[in-house]
């Protein structure tokens, strides 16, 4: 059986000893320290069965060291530097001052391996200081807080201007677009009907094109993955957790104070040693609502709060952007408030990465809801969920077409997203752009068959909100990613490049055009009218009727397909409502399009928590963290 | 790219080319199937626009019929090798096809070709590609759907899913037997789906297997609503002749009770023949409930099928119908769960497979396969229809025809040419239904009496077969068939 490490079970005999924990707290520390593979002093913490000040004061009295309060007595920023903002973050230890000519040096981890620590980083002269890790956090973010905070906005925009989404359309773009509209005006006053006819054609085989790769892709991706997945599974097993990399888990939040039970609770059941987990829940500095809540849940203990300074444009990317700086990870994923990973993910993640190639940059994991049997919308939203993540991003990866990644748990290799200066801040879909971007830079992206638990939508208006937002998102991917059609296509392939344009401008574009087709059958449907026979010459009539009716029975084959899988069957029947779903979609399109001109950068915040099954999952996240 | 990659087109070609070649050769001794004569016909009347366009989209069963048109167009040269192209272009692939999953499936160095050679030579795998492109393509979904019904069970696939579900609608929209086959597979889908899907969601597991045929029919139904004015009314340019049923169907329940049922039980003995590694693997797959369900669903359904089809009057000749156990034996092959790389008992029992197959196609006394076993012995062989033969060779030395082609398009195969004849479409044939008979040399009426019922001129003409038309001159008389001809003004 595993035991406590001779510092934590000396620290505990020495707590117990001087009174500040009962020998029951103690027992039951020690087991949950065992059983989340964390240190004791953090559990003592988190449960708050000892005060910070108390516990770290006490620590520096038995080492006979200054106990210092970084907040009151700030470190010297002249004496920290940037690059080494990682080994501050990892080994909770900093310059603090030069007193008397002598460095002193602050760690919230007093004992034998932060001296040799420190004796090799700064030399055997320096002098020792205890703080509180909350301090050594917080005063490091402090001083590069506005670096950080500018970096997290203009870092890609600065050294990749050419992958950013800061400019909207180039200059060559807007002078394609107005000469492309003018030709067509010219054609249109000259041969209205035959330019209609080209149109119409063009429109109807992206149409053709779009589908026939969506199926392409379901049948690619279906052929291997049963034999992947029990590969990596049995790699699992096989795993030490010595050997296991430390992982900086980011949780980007704003105002969800409701939902922080569901998070913890899910982290906390993370099948990965806690001591190897660096947790950061990112929070805007306003959001004292979101801040105050972590903070009550005594959060602090496990996890790393990160505040991010204000700044514009206020979107989650800027928020990973200059949290990722703190991090201390070798891998780095990024879950949502209300995420429910499943426990093994980051052990089969770890996995795929040590049988991938070095150029594999990343893995996504699939997402899904947890209140998939809410109401109908839920229902179609999983169907949804289920037919991108489980068939066609496999299928994406089996043809090696560029994967845009989904919301969150994406992985990745810091050293990469260090490389890639991370997220676009300025793309409100900043990681399907940063899937695209890797590959482009000659990195691929894997996928891996876990599945991270969200909660769907259980409104319309809500959904329409957050799905104008990816379709807008994808508009600045495709935007961005297409400004040098001829790199895109050396560096992607030619399937690669066919894959992003139908994959990504097919779904946009699609949603735009499909209200205009309705509305022409359905004009043409009840007046029966002939005045619309000049645009439809006989083979594009039946180009047109074959799109028409094996394109929506393809579609709604597909959203059928989408729950085998998971054997969620009883599904299947509403994908025969899937009409009121497509509308929908072409409403967010034509929202998303709208504020790519007038709001680009507007980043359109979805509610989360409005589920039930959110509240019951809540309830009973609480419930079992007082088990626990 | 594997080798397997590179010797598949390889096998592709060598099969077609072979295929081809025996068809031609049976030509020259004078075989062409009935059905692919109506097919040529309908082909010809097709690019000649005596069938409306709109017509042609909703024929049934379209998928030969616009594969052909499509051939056609492309290769006018062709003539009437077109559908026997065709056919053996599909059958080709289908070997290739055939091979390509054997090699993948671990069949050895010469195991795979052995086995393809077996499957591609079987006797009633040839009278299928001699049937024409409509029977190789319900070769095709048969093949497609027992792949899908080996491995759904199994494996737990979506892509097995969408093979049964594609291979419904292949074989729904082949030939009309492959609606009876569709309408048979229903309650052997239930053997085949994993059976926690099955309980958890039983309708919604069916739902999702039969959505694309459902959606296919509607589909058609909606197109032929559109252009034809009628959600049935491919139904009014269906007849046994064009729906590639030959000149009957090789049952007859009514007027011989039981009996009638000989060529059926026939046929299902046949499947068996035809295919004794199901039968085998149905015995050596206890223990393994995914592959012996499967092997059973499918004997079930083909068996079935055949007495269904002989219950609704749809059955072809037994040869036909047998063979369909040819695919499913290269399934069977592909699915083997024993005996690897030799696969010794696999090549002896598809061996079997084609001796019962011989034996079968002897035994076959169906006018079709009489004319096919005739032709392959090189024996002369009599026309599929000689009342049809003789109908074109008088029509052969005439033009400006008043003839409802669509109703005997072999008749236009025949004859060679669609050109000189005023089909339904055409201005001179709605100017005869106002009633005076147009412009037209001659006037071609079949017997509102036989078995196929009055033909358009008849509908038009109701007394026309019986007591001809004023000037007019009866130049051939069947009892399916006559034709006047316009009485030449003696010169003065």
């Amino acid at each position: 059986m595993a035991e406590l490490t001779a510092s934590d079970s000396w620290t505990g005999d020495f707590l117990a000893e001087q009174g500040l924990i009962t020998l029951a707290q103690l027992n039951e520390a020690s087991s949950l320290a065992l059983r989340w593979g964390t240190s004791l002093p953090d559990v003592l913490l988190a449960r708050s069965w000892i005060d910070a000040d108390t516990y770290y004061a006490t620590l520096a009295a038995r080492f006979g060291m200054d106990y210092v309060r970084l907040r009151d007595t700030p470190p010297d920023p002249a004496l920290l530097r940037e690059s080494d903002v990682t080994n501050y973050m990892r080994e909770l230890t900093v310059p603090w001052q030069v007193r008397d000519g002598r460095l002193h040096i602050a760690t919230a981890r007093p004992g034998p391996e932060a001296i040799v620590y420190i004796r090799r980083t700064w030399g055997p002269e320096v002098a020792l200081v205890v703080t509180t890790k909350p301090d050594v956090q917080r005063a490091v973010q402090d001083i590069y807080s506005e670096r950080f905070s500018h970096a997290a906005v203009f870092d890609l925009a600065e050294r990749d201007p050419v992958m950013s989404a800061q400019t909207v359309f180039t200059p060559g773009q807007l002078l394609f677009g107005w000469a492309a509209a003018t030709v067509g005006a010219i054609a249109l006053a000259l041969h209205p009907i035959a330019t209609l006819i080209v149109l119409n054609l063009i429109m109807s085989l992206f149409y053709l094109g779009n589908f026939v790769f969506k199926a392409i892709l379901i049948w690619a991706g279906g052929s291997q993955q049963h034999a992947r997945a029990r590969e990596i599974e049995s790699a699992v097993r096989m795993l030490r957790d010595e050997d296991l990399p430390i992982y900086t888990v980011l949780v980007p939040m704003f105002r969800e104070p409701d939902v922080l039970p569901i998070l913890a609770n899910a982290l906390r059941k993370l099948d990965y040693p806690t001591s190897k987990l660096d947790i950061k829940i990112v929070l805007e500095e306003g959001d004292h609502e979101t801040i105050d809540a972590a903070v009550r849940l005594g959060l602090e203990g496990i996890f790393e709060i990160i505040r991010v300074p204000p700044s514009q444009p206020q979107t989650k990317p800027k928020a990973c952007n200059y949290a990722f700086r703190f991090a201390r990870g070798d891998y780095l994923v990024i879950f949502d408030a209300e995420d429910k990973p499943e426990p093994d993910q980051l052990k089969k993640v770890v996995v795929a990465f040590n049988q991938s190639p070095d150029n594999v940059a990343c893995v996504q994991c699939r997402l899904n809801y947890y209140n998939r049997d809410e109401n109908w919308l839920t229902r179609m939203f999983t169907l949804d969920y289920s037919l991108w993540f489980d068939l066609m991003l496999p299928g994406l990866e089996q043809l090696r077409v560029p994967i845009p990644l989904g919301g969150t748990s994406n992985h990745f290799r810091m050293d990469v997203l260090r490389e890639l200066h991370a997220w676009d801040p300025f793309n409100v879909t900043e990681d399907a752009d940063l899937g695209i971007r890797m590959t482009q830079k000659g990195y691929e992206v894997r996928l891996v068959d876990s599945t991270t638990f969200e909660e769907a939508n259980v409104s319309q208006k809500n959904w329409v909100r957050q799905r104008s937002r990816w379709i807008k998102g994808y508009m600045q991917t495709f935007l961005v990613h297409i400004r040098r059609p001829v790199h895109l296509l050396r560096t992607t392939g030619t399937l690669g490049a066919l894959g992003f344009v139908f994959f990504i401008g097919g779904t946009m574009l699609s949603g735009l055009l499909n209200p205009v087709f309705w509305a022409i059958f359905a004009i043409w449907a009840i007046t029966q009218t002939t005045a619309l026979d000049s645009l439809f010459p006989p083979i594009l009539l039946y180009l047109a009727l074959f799109n028409l009716l094996a394109g929506n029975g393809l579609f709604m084959f597909l959203m059928m397909l989408a729950p085998f899988r998971r054997r969620w069957l009883q599904l299947t029947p509403f994908s025969l409502t899937v009409i009121w779903y497509w509308a929908l979609m072409s409403a967010a399109a034509w929202k998303g399009a709208w504020q790519l001109v007038t709001k680009p950068f507007y980043w359109e915040k979805t509610h989360h928590g409005l589920s039930k099954h959110t509240a019951a999952e809540v309830a009973q996240a609480v419930r079992e963290q007082q088990a626990a | 790219m594997t080798r397997n990659r590179l010797w598949t087109p390889a096998v592709m070609l060598l099969a077609g080319t072979a295929l081809l070649a025996l068809l031609l050769a049976l030509q020259a001794r004078g075989h062409v199937s009935g059905s692919g004569l109506d097919l040529w016909g309908r082909t010809l009347l097709a690019n000649a626009r005596l069938i409306a366009i709109d017509d042609i989209l909703t024929a049934f069963p379209p998928l030969s019929y616009l594969g052909s048109i499509v051939l056609a167009s492309l290769f006018p040269w062709l003539g009437p090798t077109t559908p026997s192209l065709l056919a053996a272009m599909l059958g080709g692939v289908l070997v290739g096809g055939w091979f390509a999953t054997l090699r993948d499936n671990g069949f050895g160095r010469w195991a795979a070709p052995a086995a393809t050679l077996l499957l591609g030579a079987n006797p009633l795998f040839l009278r299928a590609v001699a049937e024409g492109p409509a029977f190789v393509l319900l070769h095709w979904g048969v093949w497609l759907l027992a792949l899908g019904m080996f491995q759904l069970r199994r494996g737990h696939r979506v892509n097995d899913i969408i093979l049964i579900a594609l291979a419904l609608v292949l074989i729904g929209l082949s030939h009309p037997l492959g609606l009876v086959l569709t309408f048979a597979v229903l309650p052997f889908l239930a053997l085949v789906m994993p059976p926690d899907r099955l309980r958890d969601a039983p309708a919604a597991a069916f739902l999702v297997l039969l959505f694309p045929l459902l959606f296919t029919a509607a589909s058609f139904l909606y197109v032929n609503w559109i252009f034809g004015g009628a959600p049935l009314h491919f139904l009014d340019t269906l007849s046994r002749e064009t729906a590639g049923l030959g000149t009957g169907a090789e049952t007859n329940l009514a007027d011989d009770g039981l009996r009638g049922l000989h060529p059926a039980l026939l046929a299902a003995i046949g499947i068996i023949a035809a295919c004794p590694i199901g039968v085998s693997m149905f015995v050596r797959t206890s223990g393994m409930p995914p592959l012996r369900f499967a092997v059973l669903a499918l004997l079930g359904w083909l068996v079935s099928a055949t007495i269904l089809a002989a219950l609704f009057d749809l059955l072809p000749s037994p040869a036909l119908v047998a063979g369909l156990g040819v695919p499913l034996a290269a399934a069977c092959a592909v699915r083997w769960p024993h005996e690897r790389p030799a696969r010794r008992e696999t090549l002896l029992l598809l061996l079997a497979g084609m001796i019962g197959a011989l034996v079968l196609s002897m035994a076959d006394d169906s006018s079709e396969t009489h004319r096919w076993r005739r032709a392959a012995l090189g024996q002369p062989v009599p026309p599929p229809d000689p009342d049809l033969a003789e109908l074109a060779v008088v029509l052969k030395q005439h033009d400006g025809i008043l003839f409802d082609a669509e109703a005997a398009p072999a008749v236009v195969a025949l004859r060679g040419r669609a050109a000189g004849i005023f089909s339904a479409e055409t201005q001179a044939f709605q100017l005869a239904g106002l009633g005076s008979g147009g412009d037209a040399k001659v006037l071609v009426v079949r017997n509102h009496a036989s078995s196929f019922g009055s033909d358009r001129i008849g509908r038009m003409f109701p007394e026309l077969y019986d007591l001809g038309r004023p000037g007019y001159v009866r130049v051939f008389d069947s009892e399916r068939w006559r034709v006047y001809a316009r009485r030449e003004k003696a010169p003065l």
